[in-house]
């Protein structure tokens, strides 16, 4: 049984109302002196018990007039049969109400009851020509909400066609009809998730629907429709009816997967086609930057991947930047569908930009598949890896550090790291010279000077990244800038930096901070070999608990660190106890962990994040550098005016909420838009908020329109009976009103038979408390005249001579 | 209800009414007069006492058909007959008898210090001498029985003081009243008859009395509350005997059950009394005193 007005259940709360009457209506009894006790004692125990039941009679009744008062607001509907049931059960309760009614001589209450019955057996369901005509049964809508939904056809769009049939099939479904709406995209959206008689709702639901951006899950959505008949259903007779453009993307999804289970129900599947034979799309499918981050004010390429409109003519791809065209180019497909253009852009001053790749004249798809990106132009992508002098040729910590990051030797040429390194022997370091590096790598570089460790302290403090290599050469003024020895410098080393020793025996290496940055995309195979390489010496560093910027990352078995992290600044420094040399460790001899250590390590320090990518319809989890003063990152999205405001959950991120330091995670709902997306957040004491540019594409996939062949449609949705039709009315299926049973609205029956609930509570209420008195009376048998009647009820204190 | 004064219970109306009335003994009387006391009216050692005029109800055989040959008026002839039939009124003084369901009305005790008064008056008017006692718990005052004059207003005297009090124990003092009554003559018993031994208990009683030859009248009196029960809602009925355990009741909802108790109690005092030969007659106070008592006077002289 479902209720139209569901929310008025609420009213049998009332229900509570009679027992309070009846508690409060209790009136305090009146005291009263009396001598025929025994009589009263005696009919006490006779009368109590039929009193009490009567009363709880006429309680109950009244209860029950109240909550069926609001059950029949509440609008139940049900089954025919049910309905039926239910008519005859009242009818005879109103029967056998009058019946006793007639027998106490209550002839109006009995005359009341019959004119109940009368409108019972008047009211009883009938098939009434209209309801005869209307659709019966339950349906469920599925929507298919994909990027290529928004297809303009001569029409409108295919998602605009697709809900005005869709509507026009609710206008043709009877009230006892029951609907259910799924949005489908990659995930199904029930936005009706049981079936209804609420047809407005859905109505409702469906002009507030637009296509997305994203793909279809045909097979998840058809899964949600079968779960939710299978729940609701309570008869036979329940159709999905499915308007898609039935995309070849979605249907080569479904076939390529194992089919998925149908469950035991037999529901119909009717297909309805929104989708136009011919149909076209251009798109930028893909783009590559060299790296995320470039170079300020100086000139970028890139290569991406475009679908033109016609393999056969010439197609324009322009690229913008913030909003400007910078660059475009005319494509010679030459029959290929898919081809690549490079496009070299300015890449700007400082900052965050973001792009796009375009076909201007592609398409008919208002949703046009733009290729999104975002960049950041700063510092240059460089490494200045600063070794002991006269070991540049050597094999020393500075030839195994190069390597592993920049193979190649030309010094320009970025590497696996994204890095360019330039390998020097040490020396002064000024703020001019290191401004030009992202990281600066002192590898076990002996004895610096003191005006080179304040620019380097001025340098990472503006965010600089600083990989210090200790090893059996390290100058024992490496130790004065451990964070409790040298209070100018605020503890740049995170930790005493104490003398070498040896290990006796090797130690091998233990992960203390397996979800460090440096750690977490390191395999199960990287984390095994650290565990078995074996370190023989290293330098001693203690570091201090009570730093709470600093931790150590690695350690050896016992315990010594050997790899330190220290936030300093906006910038980082990370200290390493171990040359990297063979002669300390074997760790440059296992390249794999060696190399992903490095490059993990050194891309965190240059602030490249890796891996942060944001796909339409899924949360992500974005990473920002510290904790916002406000607590909120405010959220842009594309086309989009009002930002949205993200919580920083301080649950996730206790570490953190504690110090007001580190870098924070935000959780960003599912991404709806495809484009830029933007995130700012004030850090504390900055002057101006920060703010970081995520690009979201859409799937390249969505936006071809090329449509399945009916065959492989069909054989998708193979385990459900389905039927591919291009209006609802060709659907045989629905057109045979889907079998499903009669439902009526019970309101008015019910109205009627609490009216006579109501008769039988005035009835016995009145039976109740009437007085008998008179009838009761004994009968006087003596009749006498009397000339004394007024006075003796009044004692009259004359005083009478009859005495004397 | 304030005491009123003795000569007060003497109404003029009623006395005129019932003073056309003998008050016979239906049994022999013990004592060689007992035979004279039933004679007068069949013209045997009679002493004429003078005439009165005729009133409806009266046995025409009783008409003066010599004096209406002269006068061409009815009147009757009324006849002093030699007597000792000693009168006892039994007085019910309890703390039931003080109940007055309206305020206002009279109490059961005053209803029935007007039928003693009137009873009292028709046995000295008739020169048979009558006696008082009063009862509730025990036996409270005791008048022996005379036939003066006066002694009717020592007997209303202590009707219109007595107070109303304690519990009855009806039975116990019949008991000890007819031990106490030397010869047969006639009991008359103003009560309620609500004692909490039980009705057997003053049936006994009354039979004890039969049994020593005395001619019994019952006057059974409820106040009009408690012979209607006109009680419209819940009640906290408390005993006004001072029975400890108060009745809280829907009154409306147990007043058919209350009269039916009601009515076979009243039943069973009028069977069980016709059995032994006493005289019972239910009276309420709803009634003015003089109708069930003349209905019972003219019922037991027309016998």
């Amino acid at each position: 049984m479902e209720f139209l007005s569901a929310p008025l259940l609420w009213g049998m709360a009332a229900a509570g109302i009679p027992v309070i009457i009846h508690l409060l209506g209790r009136t305090r009894p009146v005291p009263h002196r009396f001598p025929a006790m025994r009589f009263i004692l005696r009919s006490q125990k006779s009368s109590s018990r039929a009193l009490k039941l009567k009363h709880f009679l006429v309680l109950l009744l009244r209860i029950l007039a109240v909550v069926g008062i609001a059950f029949a607001l509440a609008r139940p509907m049900t089954g025919s049969s049910e309905l039926s049931a239910g008519w005859i059960a009242g009818g005879i309760l109103i029967a056998a109400l009058s019946g006793i009614a007639l027998y106490h001589r209550e002839f109006i209450t009995a005359l009341m009851g019959l004119l109940v019955l009368a409108g019972l057996w008047h009211s009883y369901p009938a098939e009434t020509p209209l309801a005869q005509q209307a659709l019966r049964g339950d349906y469920v809508l599925v929507m298919d909400q994909s990027m290529s939904m928004g297809y303009l056809e001569p029409d409108g769009t295919r998602f605009d066609l697709a809900r005005r049939q869709a509507q026009q099939f609710l206008d043709r479904l009877a009230p006892d009809a029951r609907v259910a709406l799924i949005l489908a995209t990659e995930n199904a959206e029930r936005v009706q998730s049981r079936l209804s008689y609420r047809h407005e709702i859905v109505r409702q639901k469906l002009a507030e629907a637009q296509p997305t951006g994203r793909g279809l899950d045909l097979a998840q959505a058809l899964q949600a429709a079968q779960e939710i008949i299978k729940r609701d259903r309570s008869d036979a007779g329940a159709a999905i009816l499915f308007f898609t453009d039935l995309q070849a993307a979605a249907i080569s999804r479904v076939l390529m997967k194992a089919p998925a289970a149908t469950g035991d129900t037999a529901a119909k599947l009717i297909v309805v086609d929104v989708a136009s034979g011919n149909a076209k799309n251009g798109a930028a499918l893909s783009g590559r930057l060299s790296a995320s981050t470039l170079p300020a004010e100086s000139k970028a390429t890139i290569t991406a991947k475009v679908r033109p409109l016609d393999s056969e003519h010439a197609c324009l791809v322009e690229l913008y930047v913030d909003g400007k065209k910078l660059a475009q180019k005319l494509v010679e497909p030459k029959g290929q569908p898919v081809v690549d253009v490079e496009l070299e852009f300015p890449t700007g001053v400082a900052g965050s930009h973001s792009g796009r790749v375009h076909l201007p004249d592609s398409d008919r798809l208002p949703l046009d598949q733009d290729f999104h990106f975002a960049y950041s132009a700063g510092r240059p992508p460089t490494a200045l890896i600063l070794e002991r002098p006269g070991q540049a040729d050597g094999k020393g910590s500075g030839f195994f550090l190069r390597a592993a990051l920049q193979p190649s030797s030309g010094e320009e040429t970025l590497g696996i790291s994204g890095l360019a390194c330039v390998v020097e022997p040490a020396g002064a370091l000024t703020q001019a010279k290191l401004s030009k590096y992202r990281v600066v790598i002192l590898a076990d570089c002996g004895p610096l000077t003191e005006s080179s460790w304040s620019a380097l302290q001025q340098w990472t403090s503006e965010g600089g990244g600083l990989f210090v290599w200790l090893g059996p050469r390290t100058d024992g003024s490496f130790s004065r800038y451990g964070f409790s020895q040298h209070a100018a410098y605020n503890g740049l080393l995170p930790g005493q930096i104490g003398t070498p020793f040896v290990l006796q025996p090797p130690q091998t290496i233990a992960v203390t901070q397996p979800e460090h940055p440096v750690l977490a995309h390191a395999t199960p195979g990287v984390s095994s070999i650290l565990r078995e390489t074996p370190v023989r010496q290293i330098v001693k560093v203690t570091p201090d608990a009570r730093d709470t910027t600093a931790a150590v990352i690695l350690s050896t078995s016992d315990s010594s660190p050997l790899l330190l992290e220290k936030l300093y600044g906006r910038g980082r420094v990370l200290l390493a106890t171990v040359d990297p040399t063979l002669e300390t460790s074997d760790l440059p001899k296992r390249g794999e962990a060696f190399v992903t250590l490095l490059l993990d390590s050194v891309r965190l320090l240059s602030g490249e994040e890796n891996g942060i990518r944001a796909r339409l319809g899924f949360p992500f989890i974005l990473s920002i550098p510290s904790a916002p003063e406000d607590g909120q990152v405010l959220w842009r999205k594309p086309g989009v005016d009002k930002p949205e405001i993200l919580r920083v959950d301080t649950s996730v991120n206790l570490k953190t909420a504690a110090t007001q330091t580190g870098p924070v995670t935000v959780v960003v709902p599912a991404i709806d838009t495809p484009g830029i997306h933007s995130f700012s957040w004030s850090p504390p004491g900055a002057a101006r908020p920060l703010s970081k540019l995520l690009a979201v594409n859409a799937e390249a996939g969505e936006s071809e329109l090329t449509k399945a062949s009916p065959e492989l449609a069909l054989k998708a949705m193979s385990p459900l009976k389905a039927q591919i039709v291009k209006t609802i009315g060709e659907s045989t299926v629905v057109a045979g009103n889907n079998g499903g049973e009669q439902r009526r609205e019970l309101s008015v029956a019910l109205l009627l038979i609490l009216f006579a609930l109501l008769l039988a509570e005035s009835f016995f209420s009145n039976r109740l408390y009437k007085n008998e008195v008179e009838s009761s009376t004994p009968e006087t048998t003596v009749q006498v005249e009397s000339n004394l009647e007024p006075a003796i009820q009044h004692a009259p204190a004359e005083k009478t001579d009859a005495a004397s | 209800m304030a005491n009123l004064a003795p000569e007060a219970y003497l109404r003029p109306e009623v006395i005129r009414q019932v003073q056309r009335f003998d008050l016979k003994a239906k049994f022999l009387i013990e004592g060689f007069l007992s035979g004279l006391h039933s004679s007068p009216f069949k013209g045997f050692s009679v002493e004429f006492s003078e005439h009165r005029k005729y009133v409806r109800g009266d046995d025409v055989r009783l008409v003066d058909w010599k004096l209406w040959s002269r006068t061409n008026r009815y009147y009757v002839k009324q006849f002093k007959a030699e007597t000792n039939l000693t009168g006892h009124l039994i007085v019910d003084v309890s703390a039931s008898m003080g109940y007055a369901g309206q305020s206002g009305s009279v109490t059961k005790l005053q209803y029935a210090t007007y039928l003693a008064a009137a009873m009292a008056y028709m046995m000295i008017h008739q020169q048979d001498p009558v006696g008082l006692v009063t009862c509730g718990d025990a036996l409270r005052a005791f008048l022996k029985p005379k036939s003066k004059s006066s002694h009717l207003f020592s007997i209303l005297k202590i009707l219109s003081e007595t107070q109303p009090s304690g519990a009855t124990k009806l039975a116990e003092n019949l008991h000890q009243i007819t031990e106490m009554i030397d010869h047969r003559g006639m009991v008359m018993l103003f009560s309620d008859l609500l004692d909490d031994s039980g009705e057997d208990k003053v049936l006994d009683a009354l039979s004890h009395l039969r049994f020593r030859g005395h001619d019994v009248i019952v006057f059974q009196i409820f106040d009009a509350a408690e012979a209607t029960f006109p009680f419209q809602d819940t009640m906290r009925f408390e005993d006004i005997e001072g029975m400890p355990d108060a009745i809280v009741a829907d009154a409306p909802a147990i007043r058919k059950a209350y009269l039916a108790e009601l009515q076979a109690f009243r039943e069973r005092y009028k069977t069980e009394c016709t059995k032994r030969h006493i005289d019972f007659v239910p009276v309420d106070t709803s009634e003015s005193f003089d109708k069930p008592l003349l209905a019972y006077l003219q019922r037991r002289c027309g016998k």
